[in-house]
């Protein structure tokens, strides 16, 4: 009796809260298809497309569920730059990039950070090494947290993606037998004809886990990614092929739809379309692929020995079917001062991913002024009064940099203690918990956080071991002495520390930078980038100069004291700046206030001194500036007002509504994300560490970042891609050109869900703002207050799904 | 060496093991044909400088003959013809495309048929035309056959002739080679003809549109690029539409990577790009030229890397410097873009054409014409293939016989291409094919441009069977005149086709025992028998139903099969249209009712339409057998439905006429509803 009655004490309330559940309406379940590189204005041309054979639209599906039943954003972009690892960081987390390519270098140890390679993912979870993708380590160390980790790992349904949450194998294990076993021998025979195509496989078998998600109740998160459309679009220009990429989506979409209307929690699930960014591709001009790797191994681009996250022509080595590549050494013939010398000491790293643009690391200036003095120092056949006054120019140098770089050295070691600390501590805490898994406890994912711990601990040691060497190297350096009698017998490889691009570098150092010993070999990177020209030019409409425009970070201090000389006064302070050059004379400075305002400045002959100091002119309104705002006729403001209106401070969302119609649509928004100063947090799972260690290790992940940023990012024309891996004549993405930043968003819902039917929504929207929708139409508790969303939720879509939430609640009253 | 290799590897082993053997290797052909698309495909969106053109004639007997020409600098020239058996019925659906005749394809000499015996005679020579029967390449009505007929010969050379020693392997290895690198040669012109006649996505041109639907070109194209394959002719009807967009689709990325790749190193190396038709985005073909000014201002020493370019170093060549050859004169203005001739101010530049490449290949330019160096190809694939004919025909080494030498043969052949290197024969054949075409019908260069890149097409001919260039559209002329002498004759093509037809018949009389036996009886008579059965109204009509039957079933299958409801992926009155017209038959034939039921049921299941779903009900009824009736009651026991469904539901069960049925207020009579 006794029993029964705790039964129903127990029972009752659950039953109770189904209950109010099921009443209460509104959205339980989110559906996500998250289609990479899928373009806005071809899912539209398309949809609006009749399709001869069957009498409807090309894509009926997307139709039927998006155009007939949903809502559409009109203006939804990618905000910052066009490229997948940073774009999908936005949408999954809805917090400001903290990734900024497909692949990043840390200065200092060249460690990579590689988000796009599912190989040593899959080959370290199998080891035990690791349990999440790259871009997810990087996001939980930096205690950003995912959408779909506000779900227990038991109510979640992820697909294969770039933000994984730890690996199903079942899923791989299941998917060839069931490519076998669905299709019949001749179907396999055929097959053999028109190619096998066991990648589907995978595809098919992620489907059906989908549609079995669906069935359960208990499930309110699922997803289903593909890459498909994007691989299409970079490889083949063809419309049809592109045409038939999106007919699977849309028969995915489809099956999808169908699936959720059969499901338990049918009225109240929301089913949602996102990609991250577009695909710059025009029917009939192909997409000319300029390899910055060649320019930088010749003598115009200075020499320099190449890193790159993949081998060039990776389809015509043997090396380029290994798949755990990350990182790849193109040395140059060219070199003046470190021939032969490649694999050691390599000089510029570039991400070229996402091909319209690529992320470049020069190796620091100074460091490589050192090391061809100390060459020459060392080489027994140098003249004594060479020696003589390469020992004093070292010195200079040394003199220069040995504050600003023995502090930092200080400050780094001090992180790394702390980090050290803390591994010992978290080392103890593994050891404590002997826990056994049980495979229903693996099921339930509960093995997950420590190994998640595990493996973050291994990284973190060898994070340790790397960042002791620079530091070693970097000492030993900064303890050579001019009294040194045996200078000249300096190991060179004991103070310049090898594979290492050293401290970031300066505007004057990206202007005068030193490709050899001598003065005449300077190479001013802006001018020399800007100038490369082709001599075939077999698309008229593709121009003969690969590079559209380049953006640096500048610092705010002395930008505005050279503003307020050159009678362009900041107006008000501001935080963040960056200076797009697209040739001489061809300058804007952007700037960032405080508050987020935004203003546009044209500049001309901006330099910076050795001592630090930046000098500019004020720029003239002419066609063919950076992000060609001025003469851009869909900007939204009056030719007469223009000048004045973009020299005039605004706010962000001024900005985005002004000009996101614009051929560069919110590059003046995305050029800032990209180069936003990083604010860590401390990883949500380690909140026990406090007091000092707390700030340094907070310190320690907000340099990790740092280190990762590019000194320059260079911008190719339109039309111009960068790929070295193979060829990409389809299309790219990358820019922040409109066709390649203009993306999709639809959503649909069940019943009580409130998605407004046939809607538009015409107001501009970025990345931020897909999670915070979803988490108020999910009434999911906001987060953290310390952490808020910065972007806007889509009230669009809010207001109607509350209004429609009241009128279910009336009604079930 | 052969006897020791054939004494290891082949007499000793056993027919069992030895026929392993072959589907091994028969596997491995699969594999490759996989990866790598053994036929020319072009694409309408490359549209090349060629003109080509359908014709349609009238044949004896309700049948068209439809012929492709392309223009050519003397005239327009047939390139080939695919008999069109309408069964003189206006509806597209009662058509099928048979037999194929290419013109360019000439039955090879006695002279020829010695010399092919042998991989070192192979001087291409020019033929007269017969006054025989013309030979039909192939019959698109029976892909099957020719798949069977090509595994038959291969299984023939491996354990019939191989074994005899390389006084018989080596020569008809040779010759079976020479014979069918002819004929993917010709049939790969002929697509690149039919596809600019035709269509390859894009709207399709008028005359091609008057000639036949799409959907029968995009057969009569994918049917004729798989007939290059060992098992093209597996691929089902259905399945046309999906393989040929893959053959194409891949092609298209051949292409356009390809031209990226040769821009690109021509650029590194300070060479112009210039593709050889301007109209497309991706060409097929590319020429590479050099500057006289540029070899006059640079070092000998300027460094030049062959990769992927596969010619001679130019800055090196004194041939240049002094060059006589063909040579343009191209114009540039101030802003080193390309101006027309006689532009005011502008710079004028002697232009040699180094190489033509076509872009065609996988993965990377294939070299096909080298203006300073005519036998440099000749020579590399003359080489390949006299190692081919001593490793193959004179030590018998052959993949099936020597697994370590198909082993070591395939790692090194796969290190080559890895590394770019051209080794796909099947490949270089289609790609050399296309050149030929556009050297022989296209119009975007001049005639001096042409005329020398035929003499060096011509030096390169390693084919014995092979006609020179200059030659070939004379001879196809010839040959359409004989085919159309033939065609007028009354035991002609009229006689044939109806012979044809006859085979057809057997298939709709006979059971699977009886078509067996017959054909068992074609097999041991060598092909001198074939049971055919009588032609006359009543079973041409028979035939013209069976054809619109599986027509119909075959769209209703498709509409069923592209989504979970057919009501949002087809315009719910096109189904309704292919549901009336089943009905329309179904009432004629039982033929198909097992097929026609389940399919129905699927239709209904898959659409929430009144009307389509009535239409169903209907033609379930109209079918008046058990399956129909059987077919309405499952969709009354699981399928919910409204109460005019119901009522149709239950007539169409008890074997009624729904059309009888007592309806509610619905979309009106059920007769007008099914029936458009």
């Amino acid at each position: 009796m006794k029993r029964a009655g705790f039964m129903r004490a127990a029972v009752l309330p659950l039953v109770l809260m189904a209950l109010a559940a099921t009443l209460e309406g509104g959205v339980r379940r989110v559906v996500i298809l998250k289609i990479d590189g899928l373009p806005w204005a071809l899912v539209e041309r398309l949809v609006r497309e009749q399709n001869p054979r069957s009498g409807v639209s090309q894509l009926p599906w997307m139709q039927e569920v998006f155009w007939r039943h949903g809502t559409r954003l009109l203006n939804f972009y990618v905000r910052g730059i066009s490229l997948s690892a940073p774009s999908w960081s936005m949408l999954d987390s809805g917090h400001n990039q903290r990734l900024h390519g497909n692949a990043e270098f840390d200065r200092y140890t060249m460690r990579i950070y590689d988000y796009l390679n599912f190989f040593p993912f899959f080959f370290d979870y199998a080891l035990g090494r690791r349990v999440d993708m790259p871009a997810v380590d990087v996001l939980d160390e930096d205690g950003t947290p995912l959408f779909i980790d506000r779900f227990p790992y038991r109510d979640r349904f992820q697909s294969y993606q770039l933000y994984l949450r730890g690996n199903r194998w079942s899923r791989l294990g299941r998917a060839l037998p069931q490519h076998f076993s669905l299709r019949g021998p001749r179907r396999l025979l055929e097959d053999s004809q028109t190619g096998i195509e066991l990648g589907s496989s995978v595809f098919e078998q992620t489907e059906k886990e989908l549609k079995e998600g669906l069935a359960d109740p208990k499930v309110r998160y699922l997803d289903f990614f593909s890459g498909e459309y994007d691989h299409a679009g970079h490889l083949v220009n063809s419309t049809e092929a592109q045409r038939l990429a999106l007919h699977e989506i849309d028969a995915l979409t489809g099956r999808v739809w169908t699936a959720i209307e059969k499901s338990p929690l049918a009225s109240e699930t929301l089913l949602v379309m996102v990609s991250d960014h577009g695909m710059n591709s025009t029917p009939g001009i192909l997409s000319q692929g300029f390899s910055l790797v060649d320019w930088f191994n010749s003598a115009d681009g200075g020499g320099q020995h190449v890193v790159t996250d993949r081998h060039p022509l990776t389809e015509y080595k043997i090396k380029g079917l290994n798949p755990f590549v990350s990182e790849v050494v193109t040395a140059s013939g060219a070199s003046r001062y470190l021939a032969g010398q490649g694999q050691d000491y390599p000089t510029v790293v570039l991400d070229l991913d996402g091909n319209e643009r690529a992320a470049i690391q020069f190796r620091n200036n100074d460091l490589n002024q050192l090391h061809m003095l100390l060459k020459q120092i060392v080489a027994p056949e140098t003249a004594p009064d060479v020696r003589r006054a390469a020992r004093r120019q070292l010195f200079d140098i040394l003199d220069r940099r040995r504050e600003s770089w023995s502090g930092n050295a200080a400050r780094f070691e001090e992180e790394i203690e702390a980090l050290h600390r803390e591994i010992l501590r978290q080392q103890q805490a593994l050891a404590q918990d002997r826990r056994a898994y049980s495979p229903a406890d693996k099921q339930l994912g509960l093995d997950q956080p420590a190994r998640r711990l595990a493996s973050h601990l291994r990284a973190w040691k060898q994070e340790e071991k790397a960042d002791r060497e620079y530091l070693r190297s970097l000492r030993a350096l900064l303890a050579l002495s001019p009294d040194d009698p045996n200078l000249d017998k300096v190991r060179i490889a004991s103070v310049i520390p090898k594979h290492s691009l050293g401290e970031p570098n300066t505007l004057y150092d990206l202007r005068n930078y030193a490709v050899g010993p001598t003065p005449a070999d300077r190479v001013d990177y802006f001018q020399a980038l800007r100038s490369i020209t082709v001599r075939n030019r077999p698309q008229a409409e593709v121009g003969t100069e690969p590079v559209d425009f380049i953006a640096v970070s500048l610092p705010p201090g002395p930008l505005a004291e050279v503003l307020d000389q050159a009678g362009s006064p900041a107006g008000r302070d501001f935080e963040q700046a960056v200076w797009l050059y697209a040739g001489e004379g061809r300058e804007a400075v952007v700037l960032r206030s405080a508050g987020g305002d935004i203003r546009y400045l044209p500049a001309a002959d901006l330099r910076q001194d050795s001592s630090g100091r930046i000098h500019l002119r004020p720029g003239e309104w002419r066609a063919g500036l950076p992000l060609e705002l001025w003469e851009d006729p869909a900007l939204a403001i009056g030719p007469a007002q223009r000048s004045a209106w973009l020299l005039d401070w605004h706010s962000e969302t001024e900005w985005f509504r002004a000009a996101c119609g614009t051929r560069y649509s919110n590059g003046i928004i995305g050029i800032f994300e990209q180069f936003q100063e990083p604010a860590a947090r401390l990883p949500l799972w380690d909140a026990s560490v406090t007091g000092r260690d707390r700030t340094l290790l907070l310190r320690l992940e907000q340099r990790r970042r740092m280190l990762t940023q590019p000194d320059m990012l260079v911008f190719a024309a339109d039309h111009w891609n960068f790929n070295v891996r193979g060829f990409n004549p389809g299309g790219n993405h990358g820019s922040f050109l409109q066709i390649s930043t203009h993306s999709v968003l639809m959503m649909a819902g069940g019943k009580d869900t409130g998605i407004p039917e046939g809607a538009t929504i015409e107001t501009p929207y970025d990345s931020l703002s897909l999670v915070p929708t979803l988490v108020r139409l999910m009434e999911l508790p906001p987060g953290p207050e310390d952490f808020p969303y910065p972007g806007p939720p889509i009230h669009e879509v809010l207001d109607t799904a509350k209004a429609s939430a009241g009128g279910a609640a009336g009604r079930s009253k | 060496m052969d006897r020791i290799a054939a004494g290891i590897w082949g007499t000793r082993l056993s027919f069992f093991a030895r026929f392993v053997g072959a589907a091994v290797l028969v596997a491995s052909q699969l594999a490759l044909a996989s990866t790598q698309p053994a036929v020319h495909v072009t694409s309408r969106g490359a549209a090349a400088a060629v003109t080509c053109w359908p014709e349609v004639a009238p044949v004896t007997g309700g049948a068209e003959l439809v012929t492709v020409f392309c223009q050519a600098q003397d005239g327009p020239m047939p390139m080939m013809s695919v008999l069109r058996d309408t069964l003189d019925n206006p509806d597209p659906a009662a058509a099928r495309l048979g037999k194929v005749w290419i013109y360019g394809h000439a039955r090879p000499g006695l002279l020829q048929r010695i010399e092919a015996l042998s991989p070192l005679l192979f001087k291409s020579r020019s033929r007269q035309s017969g006054d025989g029967t013309p030979a039909p390449v192939l019959d698109l009505s029976t892909p099957l056959h020719q798949t069977w007929r090509r595994v038959a010969g291969m299984v023939t050379q491996v354990e019939v002739l191989d074994p005899r020693g390389a006084l018989i392997r080596a020569p008809t290895r040779s010759y079976r080679g020479s014979a069918s690198t002819y004929t993917g040669m010709k049939t790969t012109e002929a697509l690149a003809a039919l596809q600019q006649a035709g269509v390859a996505g894009g709207p399709m041109p008028d005359a091609a549109a008057g000639a036949m639907p799409e959907d029968e070109w995009l057969e009569f194209q994918a049917r004729l690029a798989l007939s290059a394959r060992l098992l093209g002719g597996v691929i089902r009807d259905a399945r046309l539409p999906e393989a040929w967009t893959a053959m194409a689709a891949q092609l298209e990325l051949h292409r356009e990577h390809n031209w990226d790749l040769l821009r690109q190193r021509a650029e590194q190396e300070g060479l112009y790009f210039e593709a050889l038709d301007s109209r497309g985005p991706a060409p097929s073909q590319a020429v590479l030229w050099v500057s006289q000014q540029d070899l006059a201002a640079s070092s000998p020493n300027r460094p030049f890397n062959p990769s992927f370019l596969r010619i001679g170093n130019p800055w090196r060549d004194n041939r240049l410097k002094e060059w006589k050859g063909y040579h343009e004169t191209w114009y540039w203005n101030a802003a080193g873009e390309r101006e027309a001739e006689g532009s005011q101010a502008a710079r004028a530049e002697t232009m040699i054409p180094l190489a033509i490449y076509s872009l065609d290949y996988d993965r990377v330019p294939l070299l096909l014409v080298d203006f300073r160096d005519g036998s440099r190809i000749s020579r590399r694939e003359a080489a390949g293939r006299i190692s081919e004919y001593v490793a193959t025909g004179v030590f018998g080494l052959t993949g099936m016989t020597n697994w370590p030498y198909l082993a070591g043969h395939a790692t090194l052949q796969w290190y080559r291409a890895r590394h770019g290197a051209a080794t796909d024969e099947a490949q270089r054949l289609n790609a050399y094919a296309g050149l030929r075409l556009e050297l022989l019908a296209g119009s975007g260069f001049s005639e001096e441009f042409r005329q020398a890149a035929i003499a060096r097409m011509d030096q390169m001919s390693l084919n014995p069977f092979e006609m020179p260039l200059s030659s070939e559209a004379a001879f196809a002329r010839a040959e359409y005149a004989r085919f159309l002498r033939y065609a007028q004759r009354p035991d002609g093509l009229a006689a044939d086709l109806q012979r044809e037809r006859g085979r057809e018949m057997v298939a709709l009389l006979h059971g699977r025992r009886a078509r067996s036996f017959f054909t068992a009886g074609s097999i041991l008579t060598a092909s001198l028998w074939h049971h055919r059965e009588p032609v006359n109204d009543v079973t041409l009509s028979e035939l013209v139903l069976d054809r619109r039957m599986q027509a119909t079933l075959d769209e209703l299958r498709h509409m069923v099969n592209s989504s979970p409801t057919i009501d949002v992926a087809y315009d719910p009155s096109r189904v309704r249209d292919r549901l009336a017209a089943l009905t329309e038959m179904v009432g004629r034939s039982s033929r198909y009712d097992k097929e026609v039921a389940g399919l129905v049921e699927n239709v209904y299941r898959r659409s929430a339409g009144e009307g389509t779903r009535l239409s169903c009900l209907l033609c379930l009824a109209r079918m008046n057998s058990a399956e129909g009736r059987l077919a309405a009651a499952r969709l009354i026991e699981r399928e919910p439905m409204s109460l005019t469904l119901r009522a149709a539901a239950n007539a169409c069960s008890h074997g009624d006429d729904p059309g009888a049925a007592p309806t509610r207020p619905g979309p009106g009579p059920l007769t007008a509803t099914a029936g458009r």
